[in-house]
């Protein structure tokens, strides 16, 4: 159970970094721009909250298969190849656990004081560095939810890593696929540490999280 | 000098000269201050000495850049950071802490959380943050709320009284004439309820 652990840890760090990195600008621009487009991209952000994960690892598998021109690609480029690798699973997390990132802090961005963003503004912070010298300090506790919601998620993610992972013991078979395959023969003694270190992971990582969110108060009007 | 034109409102303030604005609430003083900050977008025209900040055309100089120091009637002040925080806000080391501290009172005050501090408390914070800031012009929206008689005279002699403020043009709202006068305003420009 430990190299399905360790492995599960690592995509889920991976995944939680990547994408706060890719997020708070994203989400940043989502809380502030108003238009169509901007409605469609965050639409298509929260696709992976309401799609069977199982319709993301197809799409992936797919784009990213030996024969795809992306995975060929790839492949003769970087000598990558994404299905059934680490990569393939982190590529799959990514999307997978997107909205888990953007939500919270699209919503922690949008619960900003107006006034408190044109004071800044007026003491020369400016439109580019809002984000980093204000924003992101004013709301980091939505960062603090968000990267553990991400984390847990990712920690749980079955479908679309079992689609473009595959199986396969210490590269890509996670602790939900280890259970999964447990279960299909039928060794439910080895299946309940596995299903319990999931539920023990993700309460404490939901009970640490929680709090943080509280903490966020505005300076009393 | 600053030059304002918005809608009907016509304005000037000369340097080291002190401008009150008079009028009841609702009558949008807060939303002229506003403008002329540009925090309402490029509307009407605003001159400061020989630079146009906006023309409600291609010129428009964005609020970062104007160095204007402005109290807000809210305050405004940042909740994720303490008081010390607050007043060193992108402006790690500014030229007359000490002084603006002392004469505000908020020495005790510095490792405070802004939420834990009384109405008056944030009150000589928002006042002290601005003051600290270096600034061409000031905008005082309300300065005084909810002081009490000695520290509406610390806070007006700091303003009218000192280097901070020397030579540079004050803007300042109240609808009250105990400030007004405190301030030493020496122009006055009336704001009508508009409709």
């Amino acid at each position: 159970m430990i190299e399905p652990l360790i492995l599960s840890l690592q995509v889920a760090a991976i995944t939680t970094v990547l994408l706060a990195a890719v997020g708070i600008p994203l989400s940043w621009r989502l809380a502030n721009r108003h238009s169509i487009a901007w409605r469609v991209v965050e639409a298509l952000t929260s696709l992976p909250l309401v799609l069977p994960s199982t319709v993301i690892g197809f799409y992936l598998l797919l784009a990213f298969a030996p024969n795809s021109a992306l995975g060929q690609w790839l492949i003769s480029t970087f000598d990558w190849q994404l299905a059934f690798s680490f990569g393939g699973l982190v590529i799959a997390s990514l999307v997978y656990s997107l909205p888990f990132m953007i939500q919270p802090l699209v919503m922690g961005f949008r619960s900003l004081d107006a006034e408190q963003v044109q004071a800044a503004s007026l003491m020369g912070v400016s439109p580019r560095k809002m984000l980093w010298r204000f924003a992101v300090p004013a709301t980091k506790p939505y960062l603090m939810r968000a990267s553990i919601l991400c984390f847990v998620h990712t920690l749980g993610e079955f479908g679309a890593i079992l689609m473009i992972g595959g199986n396969i013991p210490g590269q890509t078979q996670t602790l939900s696929i280890a259970l999964y395959e447990k279960v299909e023969l039928l060794q439910f003694s080895e299946a309940h540490p596995i299903a319990l270190t999931l539920i023990t992971f993700s309460l404490v990582a939901l009970l640490v999280g929680h709090p943080h969110i509280r903490e966020v108060r505005h300076a009393q009007r | 000098m600053l030059n304002v034109k918005i809608g009907e409102h016509r304005l000037s303030v000369a340097t080291g000269q002190r401008l009150a604005v008079i009028g009841a609430s609702g009558c949008g003083k807060t939303q002229l201050l506003k403008s002329i900050s540009g925090l309402n977008g490029n509307v009407g025209s605003v001159q400061f000495d020989d630079r146009v900040w906006q023309d409600g055309g291609d010129i428009f100089v964005e609020p970062h850049k104007r160095n204007i120091a402005f109290v807000f009637q809210h305050r405004a002040l940042f909740g994720h950071l303490d008081v010390r925080g607050n007043l060193l806000f992108n402006n790690a080391k500014p030229t007359h802490f000490d002084l603006v501290v002392e004469r505000l009172q908020i020495n005790a005050l510095l490792d405070r959380c802004i939420e834990k501090l009384s109405g008056g408390e944030q009150q000589r914070v928002a006042l002290a943050r601005a003051l600290l800031q270096p600034f061409d012009l000031l905008i005082l929206d309300e300065p005084f709320q909810g002081l009490d008689k000695g520290l509406k005279q610390a806070a007006g002699e700091l303003i009218t009284n000192s280097d901070i403020t020397a030579n540079k043009p004050i803007i300042f709202v109240s609808h009250h004439h105990y400030e007004v006068e405190a301030l030493a305003t020496d122009k006055h420009y009336f704001l009508e309820p508009s409709i």
